[in-house]
């Protein structure tokens, strides 16, 4: 390097050291600066309005009771996108829930988050389910494999029991001699509690043969040795014994069958919750169920027992989203003797279930789940949930889902001699649904939604059952609920239902294609009330089993209207209702018909 | 050979010398006012977690010494423009350290700023000072490439200022050349300068920022999680350069509210104001406006 070159060098380099170094602030510096008066921005605060990627709808127990209503099946009545498929009525008939034209055996019921369609045969019948000590019933539809597993084709009733902490004591009694009676105390003390219920349902029938008599009893007993962490231990018990008096078009109606059935939950859970919601569950679960049926020349004694463990983990994560990861495993056991034989059946399930929920915008909520179920009879099947809803505004949202759900097959498809298949695959579906929901204030929502499910391997009855049915059903629903003022209260509904049974080109069976509900509620000060609830199921195909083979006829549609008066009297609270006020003459399904006008009167002591 | 030695240890010590300036003693982002809407703001790695530190509430020490934020009580939202430090409003001529340090500003006599000083003004919740002129202070620091943020001598900027601002090198070397540790050391200060007289600029079109839509918080339930919508709320410190023909040249980011969507609200509106100039002895100048931001959620 000349030295020319290498002053040069050192010149440039001590140019660029002087760029780098001397300060740039000599104008800098007479740079004046000022403080200005701080600028407040106010917005409104958005009404806490939630909403979730699923179409839920939450009843209150105690509003349920207060509307003369007894049983879980005559509460899911008046709901969109569900029809409760009625034989016989009052504790002892048979109410069986139907979810967006799925089968009652499509929908998963949990009773306290223990599922009861474990040995179930023909689904969960929802007059057993008495509303004492019910807190709420939550009712989703859709598809929820993802998170709860087999069964959860069509939705998922869950029934919640909560403990009182006084003593409640409530009779009634109507048309029929329907009669209700129902007491139960609890205490809480220095995070302790506890409670006991007992009631009582009974009826003289509206058929011959039609009386009935359930019992049904409630333990909670808890403890809650430091803030968050909970122990609790419940019992629930049920047992009724009640006439068949049958189909009024079959053979020997009225028919002098009779039927028993009986139900015992026990739970013992754990549960310790985070001050920011997340938590840990774990729970241990066991009961036992029977069914026990009696005609001239023939009896059939079913029994069934399940227990399982669950424990559930949900993490808040960084980044705002909600993590819940958890694990199950249950053990179900069915036996069946009859007259002309019986048979046994076992089965385990092993599962592992995740959903994530994240805000993945400002305004968007977008929830992922899957889960796996290792069944010992038909192996995994392997369930994913999305869903998200998407705030608009912060009152209008979009919700909606997509999933694949499965219906295992029961023990009576499986092991029944002669007419069985013991390589049946479990009924599965892909099903979505698209919603648009208004809340123009807190306590009021304005819903429309829409839903499509396409199922496949429908297990197809017959000797032997085969995976070869094939359905899809698409509808939608106008909804709304809520509060539109003071005093007032509405549950509004319109549903649209199209099935069709592909393997026939033919409607699904006891689907009717339009049903409505109207539920207004008008608070008259105090406690007093008047309330009108009114129903109406459209046509539907069903069987006519007066013939042989069994034909095909549409049913026609009707209209029930109801009415109540709750007077507040000192310290009891009067209901007077009538039910069926039109005396309208309809059959639920093909053969039974439903009572008429029916009066009652109910006392519920207020404090 | 000795001269490139010597020339090769300039360029190191002068790279190294930069950098330190440049790296460890950032400035706030600058942002145009055609770029504001577009800009992202710094995150707290970015800023070495000076801004995260900044946006945390104050520290029942910090707040011990300095009392507590007041907000005005005017509505500027609605109200108007915000409106620059009136001109009794004495400015502070005194290094933060001291301030934080002083017992009680009010007695302490205002001392002239020496020159590369960080600047200090007080703020309308501040009791007058001695001194009767408005006098602002500008200065950059005399190690920095870029523009020093300014000091501001209002409580709340104690609060939230002075922790981030003083870990800085360039505030520590000023410490040991100034106001070496300990009360009553010996300070060689410059003697004082004949004030020039400077107005304030005025906010004369000053449209509030418009406030971000909400946001969703998630609410963990069994079975589907549900979402919350929330309105983001937060407070942000904005730093506009006031050109002498009244536009902003430039909005700084100096405290985050935390929340990007706010931060960008903010410098979106404020770099649309538009202002009647400082003026320096009636001479339209450049100057800096400094001010905080609310966003604050309300019951309808």
């Amino acid at each position: 390097m000349s030295p020319s070159v290498r002053a040069r060098v050192l010149r440039a380099f001590l140019a660029f050291w002087v760029v780098l170094t001397i300060p740039l602030a000599a104008r800098a510096q007479e740079i004046p600066t000022f403080e200005g008066e701080e600028v407040v921005v106010s917005g409104r605060r958005p009404e806490p309005v939630r909403s979730s990627p699923a179409y839920v709808t939450v009843l209150s127990g105690e509003q349920l009771r207060r509307l003369g209503l007894r049983t879980v099946g005559e509460a899911l009545r008046y709901l969109a996108e569900v029809y409760v498929r009625e034989s016989y009525s009052g504790p002892g008939g048979l109410l069986q829930p139907s979810v967006r034209g799925s089968s009652p055996q499509q929908v998963l019921v949990l009773l306290d988050g223990v599922p009861l369609n474990a040995t179930a045969q023909l689904g969960v019948n929802l007059a057993t389910l008495s509303l004492a000590e019910v807190d709420r019933v939550e009712v989703l539809r859709g598809p929820y494999s993802a998170l709860w597993g087999s069964g959860a084709l069509g939705g998922v009733v869950h029934v919640v029991t909560r403990p009182t902490n006084r003593l409640r004591l409530r009779a009634g009694y109507g048309g029929a001699a329907d009669s209700v009676a129902a007491l139960s105390v609890g205490a809480q003390a220095r995070g302790t509690w506890y409670a006991v219920g007992v009631e009582h349902l009974g009826s003289g029938g509206y058929q011959p043969n039609g009386d009935a008599s359930r019992w049904t009893g409630t333990l909670h007993l808890g403890v809650e040795p430091q803030r968050g962490s909970r122990w609790t231990f419940q019992v629930h018990h049920t047992e009724a014994g009640y006439g068949v008096p049958g189909a009024t078009n079959s053979f020997c109606y009225p028919c002098p069958d009779r039927q028993s059935d009986r139900r015992t939950v026990l739970q013992l859970a754990w549960d310790r919750t985070a001050a920011d919601g997340g938590g840990q569950r774990l729970r241990l679960w066991w009961y036992g169920d029977s069914l026990d049926y009696r005609a001239s020349g023939y009896s059939s004694s079913a029994s069934g027992q399940a227990y399982g463990a669950e424990w559930q983990h949900v993490r808040r994560l960084p980044g705002a989203g909600v993590l819940t990861v958890g694990g199950e495993w249950q053990q179900a056991a069915y036996g069946f003797r009859s007259t002309f034989g019986g048979f046994d059946g076992n089965a385990q399930v092993g599962t592992a279930f995740a959903q994530y929920d994240v805000p993945v915008s400002g305004r968007t909520l977008l929830g992922v789940g899957v889960r796996l179920d290792l069944h010992s009879a038909y192996g995994g099947q392997l369930n994913p949930r999305v869903g998200f809803v998407h705030f608009v505004t912060d009152t209008l949202r979009v919700r909606g889902a997509v999933g694949r759900t499965f219906r295992g097959p029961t023990f009576a498809e499986l092991y029944f001699p002669g007419c069985s298949n013991p390589n049946l695959l479990p009924e599965s579906a892909w099903s979505a649904d698209l919603g648009l929901e208004y809340a123009p204030q807190p306590a009021l929502v304005a819903r429309v939604n829409a839903f499509y499910t396409d199922a496949h391997n429908l297990i197809v009855g017959g000797c032997n059952p085969q995976n070869v049915g094939s359905a899809r059903v698409s509808g939608a629903s106008l909804e709304l609920s809520g509060t539109p003022a003071d005093g007032w209260h509405v549950l509004a509904n319109l549903t649209w239902t199209d099935g069709v049974d592909r393997t026939t080109g033919l409607a699904l069976l006891r689907l009717p294609r339009w049903s409505a509900n109207v539920v207004l509620r008008r608070e008259l000060g105090g406690e007093s009330a008047l309330a009108v609830l009114a129903r109406y199921v459209g046509e539907r195909e069903d069987l006519d089993f007066s013939s042989f083979p069994a034909t095909r006829v549409t049913l026609p549609g009707y209209v029930t209207v109801g009415l109540r008066y709750e007077l507040a009297a000192s310290d009891v609270l009067i209901s007077v209702g009538v039910d069926n006020l039109l005396d309208a003459r309809y059959e639920t399904l093909r053969g039974y018909p439903a009572p008429g006008r029916t009066l009652f009167v109910q006392v519920t002591n207020r404090r | 050979m000795r001269r490139e030695a010597l020339a090769v240890g300039l360029v190191v010590a002068g790279v190294a010398l930069a950098l330190t300036n440049t790296w460890r003693a950032p400035a706030p982002r600058q942002y145009p006012p055609e770029e504001a809407r577009h800009v992202r703001p710094p995150t707290a790695e970015e800023e070495g977690g000076a801004l995260q530190r900044a946006t945390q509430p104050p520290t029942r020490l910090a707040a011990a010494k300095a009392p507590p934020y007041r907000r005005p009580r005017k509505h500027p939202a609605s109200a108007g423009p915000a409106k620059p430090l009136p001109p009794q409003q004495g400015v502070q001529h005194r290094h933060r350290s001291s301030e934080a340090r002083a017992p009680d500003p009010r007695h302490e006599p205002p001392r002239p700023q020496p020159s590369g000083g960080v600047a200090g003004v007080a703020t309308p919740e501040r009791p007058p000072e001695a001194s009767p002129s408005p006098r602002a202070l500008g200065g950059r620091s005399a190690r920095s490439a870029l523009p020093e943020v300014p000091g501001v001598a209002s409580p709340a900027a104690d609060d939230r200022e002075v922790p981030a601002r003083s870990e800085s090198p360039v505030a520590s070397l000023q410490e040991l050349s100034q106001e070496p540790a300990g009360a009553g050391a010996a300070v060689v200060e410059p003697p004082p300068k004949p004030a020039p007289q400077v107005t304030p600029p005025k906010p004369v079109y000053a449209p509030a920022p418009e406030y971000p839509g909400f946001r969703l918080a998630v609410e963990p339930a069994a079975g589907a999680a549900s979402g919350l919508p929330v309105r983001p709320v937060g407070r942000l410190r904005l730093r506009l350069l006031v050109r002498a023909d009244g536009t902003v040249g430039a909005v700084e980011l100096l405290v985050s509210s935390g929340d990007a969507e706010l931060d960008r609200a903010a410098v979106a509106a404020l770099s649309g104001w538009h202002f009647e100039p400082a003026r320096r002895d009636g001479r339209p100048v450049d100057s800096y406006y400094v001010v905080w931001v609310t966003f604050r959620a309300v019951q309808p």
